[in-house]
């Protein structure tokens, strides 16, 4: 597509590296089919195509960003449906993150809204703070109603969340009592360790079972995804140097990187990316990102598991967004969890999100909602009496609206190699 | 490209047509903003941008009937816009002129497998209709490749076809009715759940009519059942001749494949850079030849097609071994446009149809016109029906490169045209080969389709400066003009 | 009877416009009048045949085109198809027999009157093959549209227009349309076993599965003897065709046994006495002698009420064609009116067509060979018809209903 850069914005190094981005887009439509939110309102302004022609015009004016544009952005879930669809290869992730951070420096929200993300950008990532925020939220699930949509719905979030007991210390190492064939760390996530942590006990069982070491990765509380996410740009950056720096010394000694909340996988596997010009930090971030894998995918290719005590449940899959299009798995989940002996029920639309989205069921409750309740029919349409999926925030989504247990593919696979039945189904299986 | 001169008084009474149709229009139906109307200024065919006027996005026929009566009053135009994947430029906006957004229309009315047709909103997609019935092994058989986004609506307006029309036809052969609104808000159904309607063929006409005669609302298509046994097939080449010469082969031998295509070398690195099918790239020219029907006649034909191959000089052969396969071979086809996005910023797509037998005419001379622009040319050809695909590839962001394409684009449609072939196969005429209608009709022929027009819409409001090179005023096409006539020839031989 | 004129080639028919226009004469216009018992009775000043404009144009077999004069007939071209084992898909057949005369169809007038025969639910009728033409409009002006290859969106597809408009736009002059292979092997398996209910059934059945069965019709008992042909007097005769390779057409055969129908005696009719049958079912000819000719276009599930309501009517023979989305229905004199207006109103609206094919003109004035229109549409195929021959002198009146 035609750009209209000025010379001068162009030897900016971030602005050229949007317009070859926008460069490949041949403007066909074809990404708008799978945007969710395109779907839900059938407005051009609401599809990647159009987003992308919005992002595209307040990028080469460099002006201040209008109201609605913010709108149609902030709409945007991130899902990278679009970028999975797309034959011409468009990087719409950088597109949109760097569009955020643009919108972030130069747009000034109203009161509120500035508040509720600073809330958000300084809760979230702290595990202390989120623990007693969903607290606190409990506590005033009687005054929902009388709340603004983005409160109330984080607060519907908190009261369908568990906080679990126990921690796991970061630098804890626990070993493995098969023959040992490899060592690697595990990134706990922010707030998977305060609402599920039993996800982090089983994939610790399984890599030890495995025949992995297993080093609990200190990760000054997050990845930086839910800040960068936000268009906290130098938030999030100063985060992941924080994380490198900290990290740099074990590196060496560990296999692979492992993430069990798909989200926080994507975010990683980004750090070389985003630091890719940093002389200081460059080759670093690179190298975590290299290492980096989804627990899945790290199984799939290692192939060490052996499912000693094979399950027949029927279940479905909800393939968590940030895995399928952020990092491209798909058949990873479904092939191992077929290995371990459960019946997969195809589930109609797949590729579509569930709302989560990092705090998009916060910021943007009535889209959320509208594609939590549509995934949910369809999953429970397949007839399968198990939810499965690979990241905590969807099933925090999901749990919402559907009656059928959600259990992270972690803990199927746990339990079908002979570990405890997964905290979900511990009532009815 | 020249659109037509837009009223400064339609301009004028913008806030008032929005007060109009916010009487019954939500302000989320009606978008206003300068900025966000710029995201609609092109469809699939980015060479040409122009801000609408508004965009609205009625929600059902009784808003859209309203706002056309209501456009029709202020004599406001209206350009209707299915998917806007259009790549002649059919939904282009105009200044004057609101957009028709048809996105909220997306939804599937009726699945009637006892009549084997589907009824649909006409903004549903084109590939949403076999995924909604082929969990019962049905499907929907036009297939564009844009088949995955483009609205049937869009389909039928455009008449579009696919890689399976060869044999299952286009558009208007597989649809049974619509619902459809006249400029002046009046709102008509044509055919239904049955073959033949009564009367003159409005249903066949409107097909095709790309937005001029009225606003598509609703669509009852025909579905089929999937056919027994399906395998595609992967021929190399070592030219595009020998390529061509296989085609006729297969036709001649009384063979209808239920897709017959053909990509040259870059189409054929693009694809598979994108969808891994497994390609040969080293191929010059490849084909995909699909058979379907029953197993024994499957069987039977593979083998045929793959002697035919051999005898042209065929480098490569491979059958699909699972539907899987057979469909990642067709994924890398119908991503072979925006695929090219990713070898070229700009693409120019034609659409030519050509006699088959002119094939490797036209080819060649395509190669010198290549090296006389100075622009690459991939091919992607609809070889069983020889529909022509070249997409010119440019930088739009050069200073004369997009002039050069155009004018390149439009050597090869006069080409067409000159070995008895037409300017468009599939993909319309639009503003992007509206200027070359006088190189294929007459005048006569132009009025006679344009009285038509006016038969619909008098006025001219509805997707004005598009498919006519020239607007004539309906009262002065209306005229009729006698001249002396005389009861000719005596001699003339009678009973 | 007036005079015919007999132009022979375009320009002499322009020419003949032009002078119609000038003169304010009209013009009835026909190929060799094969179906002139269609529609109301035309009152013209001259009456002009294109039957001595004839002759293939343009036939390559393996382009799938062949271009004609308006005048060429259907019998012409059907043999030279055949040399090359090609064929005009959508079957059409003469109906001289349902108009009572012998008289050759001409290639425009199968295009005119839109036909098209059993094979009409997969390969469509006529206005699906045409793909370009000439013609004469009513401002005496010669104009072209579509063209001569089998893919064409260029311009407004007016060929769809033409087919079925029985003259009244313009004057066709030269056709280009699609031909395709002919199948090498034709057999036609028939059961008798079963009523009409089941068979209908089986017959819907097999229009959904991938047998591609390509002809699927029904007859009742009493319509057989008018076939002619060797079909037994069963109750209720359910015949199934299969065209194509004898590889395919055997496959298929065997599935359908085995599959389909079991536990039922079916016989076959192999090429010829098939080519026969199905020749009969599409020129109407098992109802052709009935004076009062309707066909019916339904949604096929409707089918078996259709055929109930028709038997409870009494009086009038049918039988059905696609699987049950065509019925040919012959009636009698008396009562006819009455009993096309239950058809109709039982059709209500959007659920089909029913077509007056043939009837003595005092029937046709009261029910209209179409159904009554919708207001807009109507005033609409009025401005239409106008568009083309706006001084209304090609075959004037012919579908105008006027009570
Ligand atoms: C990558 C790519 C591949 C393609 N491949 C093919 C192909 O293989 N075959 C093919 O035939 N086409 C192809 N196309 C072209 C395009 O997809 C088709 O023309 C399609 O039918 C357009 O549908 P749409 O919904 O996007 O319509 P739009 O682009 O939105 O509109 C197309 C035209 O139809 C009118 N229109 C749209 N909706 C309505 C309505 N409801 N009522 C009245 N008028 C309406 C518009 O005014 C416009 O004139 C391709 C396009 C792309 C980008
Ligand atoms: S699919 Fe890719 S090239 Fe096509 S419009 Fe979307 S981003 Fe652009
Ligand atoms: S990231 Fe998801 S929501 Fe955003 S434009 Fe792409 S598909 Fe749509």
């Amino acid at each position: 597509m035609r750009t209209e850069f000025s010379i001068e914005q162009l030897q900016n190094a971030g602005l050229a590296e949007m317009e070859s981005i926008l460069r490949k887009c041949v403007h066909c439509g074809f990404c708008n089919a799978t945007c969710p939110t395109y779907r839900l309102t059938g407005d051009e302004l609401d599809g990647p195509r159009g987003r992308i022609y919005l992002m595209k015009d307040m990028l080469e004016h460099g002006s201040k960003p209008v109201s609605e544009v913010v709108r149609h952005i902030d709409r945007c879930l991130s899902c990278l449906s679009c970028t999975s669809t797309c034959p011409s290869g468009v990087d719409y992730m950088h597109l949109v993150d760097h569009s955020r951070a643009y919108i972030e420096k130069r747009y000034t929200r109203s009161l509120f809204d500035r508040f509720y993300r600073a809330l958000l950008a300084n809760v979230l990532p702290s595990p202390d703070r989120f623990r007693t925020l969903i607290r606190l939220a409990k506590l005033l699930s009687w005054c929902r109603p009388l709340l603004p949509s983005t409160v109330s719905a984080s607060i519907k979030l908190a009261v369908n969340s568990q906080i679990s007991t126990g921690q796991a210390h970061a630098g804890s190492v626990f070993k493995t009592n098969k023959q040992k064939r490899g060592t690697v760390a595990l990134l706990q996530g922010c707030a998977q360790q305060v609402i599920g942590k039993h996800i982090n006990d089983a994939t610790i069982r399984i890599l030890n079972r495995s025949g992995f070491d297993v080093h609990i990765l200190n990760e000054n509380e997050c990845c930086a995804a839910i800040e960068h996410h936000l268009g906290k740009e130098q938030r999030a950056l100063e985060r992941i140097k924080t994380n490198l720096k900290s990290w740099a010394s074990q590196l060496p000694q560990f296999d692979a990187l492992i993430s069990n909340a798909s989200g926080c996988g994507t975010m990683l596997k980004d750090y070389g990316h985003l630091l890719k010009s940093d002389p200081e930090y460059s080759s670093l971030a690179s190298l975590v990102s290299g290492k980096t894998k989804d627990i899945c995918e790290f199984l799939h290719e290692n192939e060490s598991l052996v499912f000693s005590t094979p399950r027949n449940n029927k279940i479905t899959y909800q393939n968590p967004c940030s895995m399928q299009h952020g990092q491209r798995l798909s058949k990873q989940p479904l092939s191992l969890l077929e290995q371990a002996g459960y019946k997969i029920e195809s589930l109609p639309d797949s590729h579509i999100c569930c709302g989560s989205a990092g705090t998009y069921n916060i910021l943007q409750s009535d889209l959320a909602e509208k594609l939590g309740q549509q995934k949910t029919q369809q999953l429970e349409s397949t007839g399968a009496d198990i939810i499965a999926s690979g990241n905590l925030g969807c099933m925090t989504q999901l749990q919402q609206y559907s009656g059928l247990p959600l259990v992270h593919t972690i803990e199927l696979l746990d339990w079908a190699s002979s570990g405890p039945t997964p905290m979900a189904l511990n009532k009815n299986f | 490209m020249r659109m037509p001169i837009p009223d400064a008084t339609i301009i004028a009474n913008r806030q008032q047509l929005i007060d109009k149709l916010s009487t019954f229009l939500t302000s989320k139906q009606i978008v206003i903003d300068k900025t966000t109307l710029r995201a609609y200024e092109s469809d699939g065919l980015t060479a040409y941008q122009q801000r609408p006027l508004l965009v609205v996005l009625p929600e059902n026929t009784a808003q859209v009937s309203e706002i056309l009566r209501i456009c029709c009053e202020m004599n406001v135009n209206v350009v209707p816009r299915g998917a806007g994947t259009s790549l002649s430029g059919g939904a282009l906006p105009l200044e004057d002129g609101i957009v028709l957004a048809m996105g909220k229309f997306n939804r599937i009315l009726d699945i009637d497998y006892d009549n084997r047709c589907v009824v649909a909103q006409s903004g549903v997609t084109n590939l949403a209709i076999t995924q909604a019935v082929e969990n019962r092994g049905f499907y929907y058989a036009p297939d564009p490749s844009s088949q995955i986004a483009c609205s049937i609506g869009g389909n039928v307006s455009e008449n579009s076809g696919g890689v399976h029309c060869l044999k299952y036809g286009l558009t208007t052969n597989n649809i049974l009715g619509v619902e459809l609104v006249l400029m002046t808000g009046e709102v008509i159904r044509l055919g239904g759940k049955y073959m033949d309607p009564e009367g003159y063929d409005l249903l066949g006409v409107i097909t095709g009519s790309e937005g001029l005669l009225g606003v598509v609302t609703e669509v009852t298509v025909k579905i089929l059942q999937a056919p027994q046994c399906v395998r595609a097939m992967l021929l190399g080449f070592p030219d595009n001749e020998s390529a061509g010469q296989c085609v006729a082969e297969i036709i001649a031998k009384g063979i209808i494949p239920a897709g017959i295509e053909m990509m040259d070398e870059l189409a054929i690195h693009a694809s598979e850079n994108f969808c891994h099918a497994g390609y040969p790239l080293d191929c010059q020219a490849l084909l995909i030849v699909e058979i379907d029907g029953p197993q024994a006649e499957v069987d039977e034909l593979i083998q045929v097609i793959r002697d035919i191959g051999k005898s042209r000089g065929s480098q490569y052969f491979k059958v699909s071994s699972s539907d899987e396969e057979r469909l990642r071979i067709w994924a890398g086809r119908k991503a072979a446009f925006p695929a090219l996005g990713d070898i070229s910023p700009d693409y120019y797509c034609m659409d030519g149809t050509i006699p088959r037998k002119q094939l490797s005419r036209v080819l060649t001379k395509m190669t010198e016109l290549s090296k006389h622009y100075g622009l690459r040319v991939a091919n992607v050809f609809h070889a069983g029906d020889g529909n022509l695909h070249p997409l010119i590839l440019f930088d739009a962001n050069k200073d004369d490169e997009m002039e050069k394409a155009e004018e390149f684009g439009a050597d090869i449609l006069r080409l067409c045209v000159e070995v008895g072939g037409v300017l468009s196969g599939e993909h319309g005429i639009g503003v992007e080969k509206r200027d070359l209608m006088p190189d294929y009709f007459s005048e006569h022929d132009l009025n006679q389709q344009q009285r038509l027009k006016c038969a619909f819409d008098p006025n001219g409001t509805l997707n004005p400066g598009k498919m006519f090179p020239t607007l004539h005023r309906c009262a002065e096409l209306g005229k009729l003009h006698v001249h002396k006539g005389k009861l000719p020839f005596p001699e003339l031989p009678r009973f | 009877m007036q005079e015919t004129l007999l132009p022979e080639n375009q320009d002499q028919f322009a020419e003949l416009a032009r002078f119609c226009l000038s003169e304010k004469k009209s013009l009835a216009i026909s190929g060799n009048n094969s179906k002139s018992g269609f529609g109301y009775s035309v009152q013209a000043d001259i009456d002009a045949s294109m039957s001595a404009c004839t002759g293939i144009i343009e036939y390559d077999p393996a382009e799938l085109v062949m271009r004609a004069r308006a005048g060429t007939t259907l019998n012409e071209i059907k043999t030279v198809l055949t040399e090359q084992q090609q064929q005009l898909a959508f079957e059409p057949e003469t109906m001289s027999a349902l108009y009572s005369n012998s008289r050759e169809d001409t290639i425009a007038g199968v295009f005119a009157s839109n036909l098209s025969g059993s094979r009409r639910f997969q390969a469509g009728s006529a206005r699906d093959h045409l793909l370009g033409f000439n013609a004469i409009n009513g401002r005496a002006e010669l104009y072209k549209s579509g063209g001569n290859v089998i893919k064409n969106v260029t311009g407004y597809d007016l060929s769809k227009l033409i087919c079925g408009s029985w003259g009244t736009l313009s004057v066709l002059t030269e056709l280009s349309f699609k031909v395709l292979p002919a199948p090498a092997v034709i057999v036609t398996a028939i059961l008798d076993d079963l009523n009409t209910e089941k068979a209908l059934g089986l017959l819907s059945t097999l229009a959904t599965s991938p047998l591609h069965a390509s002809g699927l019709a029904l007859l009742p008992g009493g319509i057989k003897s008018a076939l002619e042909s060797n079909v037994t007097q069963a109750n209720c005769t359910s015949l199934i065709r299969f065209e194509g390779s004898r590889t395919s057409v055997d496959a298929r055969l065997r599935e359908f046994q085995t599959s389909y129908a079991s536990q039922m005696s079916v016989s076959l009719l192999e090429q010829d006495e098939s080519l026969q049958i199905w020749k009969a079912l599409s020129s109407a000819s098992p109802v052709a002698y009935h004076p009062v000719i309707m066909k019916l276009s339904i949604p096929p599930s409707l089918a078996l009420r259709m055929s109930q309501l028709l038997n409870e009517i009494g009086n009038c023979n049918w039988y059905l064609d696609a699987a049950g989305a065509w019925f040919w229905l012959g009636l009698e004199t008396t009562k006819a009116v009455e009993n096309i207006n239950r058809f109709r109103s039982s059709l209500a609206e959007e659920n089909g067509s029913a077509i007056l094919y043939k009837a003595p003109d005092e029937i046709k004035n009261k029910v209209g060979i179409y159904s009554p229109a919708q207001v807009t549409l109507e005033s609409l195929r009025l401005r239409i018809k106008e568009s083309f021959d706006p001084a209304n002198i090609f075959n004037p009146g012919r579908l105008d209903y006027q009570k």
